[in-house]
């Protein structure tokens, strides 16, 4: 198919495929790893964990519409953290080292790419404790803790508060994601408008299933479905964010060595 | 002549630092368990006309089932609770179950 393709490109304008080919590199390739980052992010575990406790808690205490309102402003929190993240990453990066040449940078891509596939299989191995359910990395004390910190809400605030804490262990394993994605939004973007834009976009793909869940207690699921098919997928999601970090990793060799 | 003898204050919370964290007591609280069952019963969606009746069934049995025990662990009474909550909610004990497993 891409041969004929290709001939058929050539046959029309030699400079097509060319100009093609720049445009496939250009622009689908960030735009690729921005998805597939943004995902990882959206699919490791710990910030929709955390919000299965907090609402079935709320759900437990007050009313459904208080309840929704209260889990909106975990969202925000989480949505908040991921911005912050990404910003002074961008920050970092800009002041003191600068994007193009660091991006195109082959050592640097090695290092990342390494690192990439590094995490895959981190997280493939040790992001899910080895039982029953979906233990996470964290240690006991600390998911002690976020489940007394959910049963303690009692305010917005305190639900803005909790989503703001809930990305951060997760950072072991999304700082490189989130490195790599800001270079591809500063590389992709010529303005800072359209950058902008595509760090919304970026925080808007990874608090999806957030939202996702936050309709799926709208809608009347409680938490033992909802345990149920995450107990039942976790072997899946573990394999998908483990191929996103691989498929990353490819995407930025494709972009560096092709 | 007064002597002035040191005296050593001792307060509970005087502990000395090195030694291991003590393990978080549980103490079967029937009331306090009532609470909570309700609380998720309530989360979980189930009519709380029936979670009422059948939680107080269900306190009742896990009571008399731990009577031989003087001081009953949070495994055990969460053992007996699962037992005796098969016959009413799956979706209950699915939760209790893995209340703890989620993250």
């Amino acid at each position: 198919m891409v041969p004929t393709l290709a001939h058929f490109l050539l046959q029309i304008n030699p400079h097509l495929l060319k100009i093609c080919y720049n445009i496939y590199m250009s622009v689908f390739t960030p735009i690729g790893i921005l998805l597939f980052g943004s995902l990882i992010v959206a699919f490791s575990g710990l910030t929709s964990g955390i919000f299965l406790i907090l609402y079935h808690s709320l759900l437990g205490r007050m009313s459904r519409r208080r309840a929704s309102d209260f889990a909106m402003f975990f969202i925000f929190g989480v949505e908040t953290t991921l911005t912050l993240l990404l910003l002074s990453v961008y920050t970092i990066f800009n002041v003191s080292l600068g994007f193009i040449n660091f991006y195109n940078s082959n050592i640097f891509t090695w290092i990342l790419t390494g690192l990439l596939v590094f995490f895959g299989i981190l997280y493939g191995t040790i992001y899910f404790r080895p039982s029953r359910g979906t233990k996470l990395f964290i240690s006991r004390p600390i998911a002690h803790r976020y489940h007394v910190k959910a049963d303690a809400v009692k305010s917005r605030s305190d639900a803005f508060m909790l989503g703001l804490s809930a990305l951060l262990p997760d950072l072991l394993f999304t700082t490189p994601i989130l490195i790599i994605s800001v270079l591809t939004v500063a590389h992709l973007g010529s303005t800072p408008p359209a950058r902008a834009g595509l760090l919304i976009i970026f925080v808007l793909i990874s608090i999806l299933p957030l939202l996702l869940l936050h309709l799926c207690f709208n809608s009347g699921r409680n938490l033992a479905d909802l345990l149920r098919f995450r107990f039942k997928n976790k072997a899946f999601f573990r394999f998908l964010v483990t191929l996103f970090y691989f498929l990353v990793a490819l995407l930025i060799i494709l972009r560096n060595i092709l | 002549m007064k002597t002035h003898f040191p005296t050593k204050k001792t307060s509970s919370r005087s502990k000395n630092p090195l030694s291991p964290k003590s393990p978080s007591s549980y103490t079967f609280d029937p009331i306090a368990l009532k609470k909570s069952l309700t609380r998720d019963a309530r989360a979980l969606g189930i009519p709380m006309g029936s979670a009422e009746v059948f939680i107080d069934h269900t306190i009742k049995e896990v009571v008399k089932s731990l009577k031989s025990k003087s001081t009953p662990t949070e495994s055990e009474v969460n053992r007996a609770l699962i037992r005796e909550m098969k016959k009413y909610s799956p979706d209950f004990v699915f939760y209790l179950q893995h209340r703890d497993q989620i993250i």
